[in-house]
């Protein structure tokens, strides 16, 4: 038996705190009246959504004769989740959470709309313990294990965020109407450490892939905050975005690793992006490979402005109204020959503005997004052949046998989707009940439709014309 | 009546209005809000005892077994608002069907959301409110007399006719079934429900129906009620709602299988005039319904809260005739009536509730969700051809006797259902409850198929299901 007295107390806190939380779970005949013991805090939230896309370029992704042409398409659905907060002691918390969404694919065209199933996608909301040394009130360190939201930016409603979304080969955005990062749900797995010092604010965290393959690689992000008084933040961060991988034959393939970089799937044009894994840069008698990896560093900057800060408080602007929020990010710092040789092109850059709205809503948000990626916004070969090469414009087209041009001769419009934006609303009614909606041309993918065109993973909108609107109705408590 | 004097209702809607534009200037504590959690989990049994129509799936002595739980918190944000969700999951498996089809049965889990809404409740009290406002998934039951036959206004399709009922569905326990918008009023005597709510169990899936029902309740032994449901008044695409595509929604016009008009999927052609008849999903349901408590005549003696009870319940399943199809709306009409027998206490209710509905084709939405057929099903749909001397019936390689139920298409022997529900609550948390029925149980086929249609097409057909279940 180990003596109680030389284990420290920390040690031993953070030991009886883990029992505990799994201790919640009740067991056959244990009575659930026993919450009534613990200090448990229950967070919860329900709403129902809607939205149409409204305006759709691309309407021939898609498998043989079933493509994906979303224009106004319906989209619904129903959720709810649940948080219970334990306080553990006055040093430590747990929570765990799960959370259900009743939602359904886009309807596609007719024949695919007479289809639609619905769904129900379950997920946990948190599942994490957390330390807190120097007290929970206005917390200077912070540790967090298990599965917790962060994110570094709590200006942002939309676009951005690029440090902590997407893949950095290919160099994928990932945006869309209250995405998880905007909800307090868990977006990382892993651990994280804040520490403040003054105004200065470190975020450490490792975090282990869940979305994009190859799965569960871990990744280390740092982001450093730097609070100028009230009204200017100024941040940078770096990603090291898959640097601890779980299989690293799978995350750096190889031909040593049984990878043959001559497997391809060509469109109807070829092109050097149909390659899975290597893109022959010599000529077809001398092949000379770039191996793509799924490994990268990614890079941010970002900035907040208050103006409220440095005017004055005002009795008519809301608390957000007239802030200004802006990220830059750099989506993969090492070149690829032949395949990402430009990182000009992997520089997305945002600016957000808070429409003053006088009170009327809380938040009015004005997003704006410069990317000048010339690749294919889909992670579909990403996700599938777990490939880091991008795809080629000329696979995923519906190929239906009558129309004048067939659709596997029309090119992924790539190229026109550098400019988006997103207009994002708000309002809290009674403390409880909110009413927000966003009308946008974001990175938003629609998951498909039903039927043999599948599931997707590209955008839904490829051109400036292109947008849609959400509307939605939550309360929370 | 001075209760619905103007100076009432004026005074109420003014307070309705004000409530609305007071909203954003409400400042509630955010903090400190209690939030009851309720749970409730239960298993289930039971066996289909007969099932007449065994041609393509035999029922007959099939097992059921299902255990499920559900945990729910209700947040009391104030007074005035409420909100509710939850979450459940439920282990199922398909019937069993006949020994090639039971030997694969696996268990799934089904998770589902049981709820998700918040309600305002002007002046905050929940009883003597006259209005209330629930927005999300929330439970709606207009009849709450009935155990299992009837609430023909909120279940089942228009065209095709459908009815639903079963063994404690959800909206018989208090389960979420609408999603959308209720405005409830309750004025004196007189109570009001307004319900848009979108369409998410039935295909065309996501169409908004608009439906109101309006009770008079003089007395606490007596109920009136009658309502109207605009049933896919709002469609969210029109073209699937009322299917005219060719191209999308295929069209049997000369086949040589077509035995029937039953056998088409979009259109009727009249043989006398030629006059095309198509079709929409959309209809309206007009119902009406009434209960009186015949305790009220003898006295309360021993009998239970329950006893004594007589409900009934009647709609027309679609004001609108459609020509060679839907001619004839006394076979649109289902009638059930109800009467809680006396138990003294013993079990909380005994309820015997029987129907009659001389709809003629099966109660089978399979066309529907497979087909968008508006359509009833026909023999064509299930496999089934008469031969030439209109005296056997082929499935597959079975002949059966051309009668009622293997022609699907002239059905009387399922026109009256039956069912004996009864529950007994113990020690407030534990639940047994039971019955025995021929109703429109469903079983959603075997291991290798979905269906849509009923288990029981005679009046020889029944099955038991019993349950355990406990709730906090």
């Amino acid at each position: 038996m180990l003596n109680k007295s030389s284990i420290p107390f920390k040690f031993r806190a953070a030991m009886a705190a883990a029992l505990l939380a799994i201790s919640l779970a009740p067991a056959p005949g244990h009575a659930v009246g026993s919450f009534t013991n613990l200090d448990v805090t229950f967070k919860g939230a329900g709403w129902l959504k809607s939205g149409m896309v409204m305006h759709s370029t691309d309407t021939v992704t898609g498998n043989q004769n079933y493509y994906n042409n979303y224009n106004k398409n319906w989209m619904q659905d129903a959720g709810v989740l649940f948080t219970g907060i334990i306080n553990l002691n006055e040093e430590m918390e747990a929570a765990f959470g799960i959370g259900a969404i009743q939602k359904h694919p886009v309807q596609g065209v007719l024949k695919q709309a007479k289809d639609v199933k619905l769904g129900l996608n379950i997920f946990s909301t948190q599942s994490r313990i957390s330390w807190f040394p120097a007290g929970k009130v206005d917390p200077k360190h912070r540790f967090d294990f298990g599965l917790f939201p962060y994110k570094y930016d709590n200006n942002i409603k939309n676009l951005g965020l690029y440090l902590i979304r997407g893949p950095v080969y290919p160099g994928i955005l990932v945006s869309g109407f209250e995405a998880k990062e905007m909800l307090n749900t868990a977006n990382m797995m892993g651990a994280h450490m804040m520490n403040r010092f003054g105004p200065y604010t470190q975020d450490l965290v490792f975090t282990s892939e869940q979305d994009f393959k190859p799965l569960f690689d871990v990744s280390a992000i740092y982001v450093g905050t730097l609070k100028l008084g009230n009204a200017f933040e100024l941040g940078s961060g770096v990603n090291f975005y898959h640097y601890l991988p779980v299989r690293s034959d799978v995350t750096s393939p190889s031909e040593k690793a049984g990878f043959d970089p001559s497997r391809k799937l060509e469109g109807s044009v070829p092109h050097p992006f149909d390659s899975y894994y290597a893109v022959n840069v010599g000529d077809s008698a001398n092949p000379v490979y770039t191996w793509a990896e799924h490994k990268g560093i990614k890079l941010m900057g970002r900035f907040a402005l208050d103006p409220q800060a440095l005017l004055g408080p005002s009795e008519v602007l809301g608390k957000s109204d007239l802030k200004l929020y802006g990220e830059v990010g750099v989506i993969g710092v090492k070149n690829y020959k032949g395949i990402y040789d430009k990182i000009s092109e992997r520089i997305p850059m945002m600016l957000g503005f808070n429409i003053p709205s006088f009170k009327v809503l809380d938040v009015l948000a004005l997003e704006v997004e410069y990317y000048g990626s010339k690749i294919v916004p889909d992670y579909r070969k990403l996700n599938e052949e777990v490939s880091a090469v991008p795809q080629s414009p000329w696979v995923n087209r519906a190929a239906p046998d009558t129309g004048a041009i067939p659709y596997s001769q029309m090119e992924y419009p790539a190229g026109k989707d550098d400019i988006k934006w997103s207009l994002y609303a708000s309002k809290v009614f009674a403390g409880h009940v909110k009413i927000s909606g966003q009308a946008a041309n974001d990175h938003f993918r629609t998951g498909g439709t039903p039927g043999l065109a599948g599931k997707s993973y590209e955008e839904a909108l490829t051109d400036l014309k292109d947008w849609y609107w959400f509307l939605k109705l939550s309360y929370f408590f | 009546m001075t209760i619905m004097g103007n100076s009432h209702a004026t005074r109420s809607i003014r307070r309705c209005l004000a409530a609305l534009l007071l909203l954003p200037s409400l400042a509630l504590c955010a903090e400190e809000i209690p939030v009851a959690i309720h749970g409730m989990g239960w298993t289930q049994v039971g066996r289909i005892m007969h099932a007449s129509d065994t041609v393509e799936y035999n029922y007959n002595g099939n097992w059921f077994q299902s255990a499920s739980a559900l945990v729910e918190a209700v947040a009391s944000i104030s007074p005035e608002w409420e909100g509710r969700l939850g979450i459940g999951a439920k282990q199922v498996h398909k019937a069993q069907g006949t020994p090639s089809s039971a030997r694969s049965v696996v268990v799934t889990i089904e998770p589902s959301i049981t709820q998700a809404n918040f309600t305002y409740t002007l002046g905050g009290d929940k009883e003597a409110s006259p209005f209330r406002l629930t927005l999300g998934y929330f439970p709606f039951n207009y009849n709450p007399d009935v155990r299992n036959l009837g609430l023909y206004l909120l279940r089942g399709t228009v065209y095709p006719n459908t009815l639903f009922s079963g063994f404690e569905l959800e909206e018989t326990i208090g389960f979420a079934n609408q999603l959308g918008v209720g405005l409830h009023s309750t004025l004196g005597a007189f109570s009001h429900d307004l319900l848009l709510s979108s369409e998410t169990k039935i295909r065309p899936l996501f169409d908004y129906s608009l439906a109101y029902v309006g009770k008079y309740r003089p007395s606490p032994a007596f109920t009136l009620g009658a309502g109207v449901n605009f049933y896919r008044l709002i469609p969210i695409r029109g073209d699937l709602t009322t299917p005219r595509d060719r191209s999308v929604f295929p069209e049997r016009f000369d086949s040589s299988e077509i035995q029937s008009k039953y056998d088409r999927n979009q259109f009727y052609v009249d043989p006398a005039g030629g006059d095309t008849v198509r079709f929409s999903f959309k209809g309206i349901k007009v119902g009406a319904f009434a209960s009186f408590d015949l305790k009220a005549l003898t006295g309360q003696g021993a009998m239970g809260d329950e006893d004594l009870k007589i409900y009934s319940e009647a709609a027309l399943l679609g004001v609108k005739n459609y020509k060679g199809i839907y001619d004839d709306r006394s076979k649109r009409i289902p009638v059930m009536f109800g009467l809680n027998l006396p138990v003294f206490n013993l079990l909380d209710h005994l309820s015997l509730e029987v129907e009659w509905f001389g709809m003629r084709t099966r109660n089978d939405y399979l066309k529907l969700e497979t087909e968008y057929s508006p359509i009833p099903v026909g023999n064509l749909t299930l496999g089934r051809k008469i031969d030439s001397t209109g005296q056997i019936v082929f499935q597959n390689s079975k002949r059966v006797a051309n009668e009622d139920p293997n022609n699907v298409e002239n059905m009387t022997k399922d026109d009256w259902k039956w069912s004996l529900h009864g529950a007994k609550t113990i020690k407030q948390h534990i639940r047994i409850s039971g019955q025995i029925a021929n109703d429109h149980f469903r079983t959603g086929g075997t291991q290798f198929s979905n269906t849509y249609e009923t288990a029981f097409t005679t009046l020889k057909d029944w099955y038991l299901m019993a349950k355990l279940s406990y709730f906090f």
